[in-house]
């Protein structure tokens, strides 16, 4: 078959969130504002959600140890949208893993967390509810139980790529994709047939090399996997995608699960709730009329919904 | 098997906390206003179901709540700005002005948002999905 030359497009690449970062514009004029975008977008969500710096707002809150606390607006958003997805998911993608992540090792960024953790797994056991952190948005205040540790993980990348793109997109003009580490949210008017996007169990993969290839054109489409973030404790490969029901990986089912949704945050709350779902994921997500590709442990390719064209990955 | 990440001491004492808890639920449920105001309390919203969820154990020290509103007032974390000059990209969503969290008075949230188009296949990414 013989393919059209791809038009041009503005793209900029870089590091942020312990990953990759990228955005696109549909005019390749519009390259350098995007990237000043991305590049603030991505120190903004460092400094306040991650988990991995001191002197970021989640961080301090977190060394507080429970209580009463203003909060910023930005950061009220970003407990809301994980308070969300915690009651859309019954529980299933929630922010009080932290605790149960630093047990389990994933204690400091990733790129600086050694392969082989030393010293026993932690006892199973059910991490806090979500509702031990109670949020008053419009106040912005947030009471945390004490003992509970936030991670905003499973939310605040997706959510972030979605206001990256939004802002980007406003300011340029043009149509805009954001990838961060593999977490898509679209806004502006995408190019002619849509953005295209190559799926892989890890984000890293080169192009060339991915499972299949869809296209869409609006809203976010995301990826959550055990492929990645992974490291040994006790002879077991640990993932850091944790079932709130044990405080520990989830069990192995679906190594790889892609949704789309009508933006990239809500795209990834089913992800990663499809992942810890396991076998109940398909309905789950069917449920919700959410298109989505899961891969299992084995490689056999299950698509839910309208998604394209079932493939099958490769082992 | 632990419950929960609560001292020991709150958890044996369980049954009179959760008794007692009860008892201001229902008070909280007719006077939930009324109750925080004169508690003094910022946001008091009790889960009164913990986990509807099957297999998602509802323990009881997990559905434990401060019962007494604080004495102290509460920690002040430093200021953090966020403003819009700090490069913060704006928020897409406007803000529905409720609480969230344990509350049953919390209307329900958007659910998740299918895409207005389903994908279709492709053969050339412009961009790779995987995780991360």
């Amino acid at each position: 078959m013989t393919m059209a030359p791809a038009p041009p497009f503005g793209s900029y690449r870089t590091r942020g969130l312990g990953t990759t970062a990228e955005i696109l514009t549909t005019d390749p004029g519009a390259a350098g504002s995007a990237a000043i975008t991305l590049d603030r977008g991505l120190e903004w969500i460092d400094l306040l959600a991650s988990r991995f710096r001191a002197d970021s707002e989640l961080s301090r809150l977190n060394a507080a140890r429970g209580g009463t606390f203003p909060v910023s607006a930005d950061l009220a958003e970003a407990l809301g949208v994980a308070l969300r997805a915690a009651r859309l998911t019954e529980g299933a993608v929630t922010p009080t893993v932290g605790a149960a992540m630093v047990a389990l090792g994933y204690d400091r960024d990733f790129a600086a967390l050694p392969s082989d953790r030393p010293g026993p797994l932690p006892p199973m056991a059910p991490v806090p509810p979500w509702e031990a952190v109670v949020l008053d948005e419009p106040g912005r205040t947030v009471r945390v139980d004490a003992g509970v540790q936030l991670d905003l993980g499973a939310t605040a990348k997706a959510w972030a790529a979605d206001r990256i793109a939004a802002r980007a997109a406003a300011a340029v003009g043009c149509g805009v994709l954001v990838s961060l580490g593999g977490d898509v949210a679209m806004a502006g008017d995408a190019p002619l047939g849509g953005w295209s996007i190559g799926l892989a169990d890890r984000c890293d993969t080169p192009a060339r090399d991915t499972d299949e290839v869809v296209i869409v054109a609006t809203g976010g489409l995301a990826t959550s996997g055990t492929a990645s973030r992974a490291w040994r404790r006790e002879g077991r490969v640990i993932h850091h995608l944790v079932d709130p029901r044990t405080g520990r990986p989830a069990a192995p089912c679906w190594r790889t699960v892609t949704v789309a949704a009508g933006s990239c945050v809500d795209a990834n709350i089913a992800a990663t709730a499809a992942v810890v779902l396991g076998p109940d994921a398909p309905g789950w997500l069917s449920e919700r009329c959410l298109p989505a590709r899961l891969v299992s442990t084995s490689g056999a390719v299950t698509a839910v919904g309208s998604w394209p064209v079932p493939g099958h990955a490769r082992p | 098997m632990p419950t929960g990440p609560y001292p020991p001491d709150r958890a044996r004492s369980i049954p009179a906390v959760a008794q007692r808890q009860a008892g201001l639920t229902r008070i909280r449920r007719l006077t939930k206003g009324m109750a925080a105001a004169a508690a003094g309390a910022v946001v008091v919203a009790t889960g009164y179901v913990a986990h509807a969820r099957p297999g998602h154990h509802a323990s009881a020290a997990t559905t434990l709540q401060p019962t007494t509103p604080p004495t102290t007032p509460p920690t002040t974390l430093e200021p953090s700005g966020g403003g819009d000059d700090s490069g913060a990209p704006s928020s897409a969503g406007g803000d529905d002005g409720s609480s969230v969290g344990g509350s049953a008075a919390v209307p329900a949230p958007a659910p998740l948002a299918p895409p207005t188009t389903a994908p279709r296949p492709a053969t050339r990414p412009q961009v790779v999905s995987g995780s991360s």
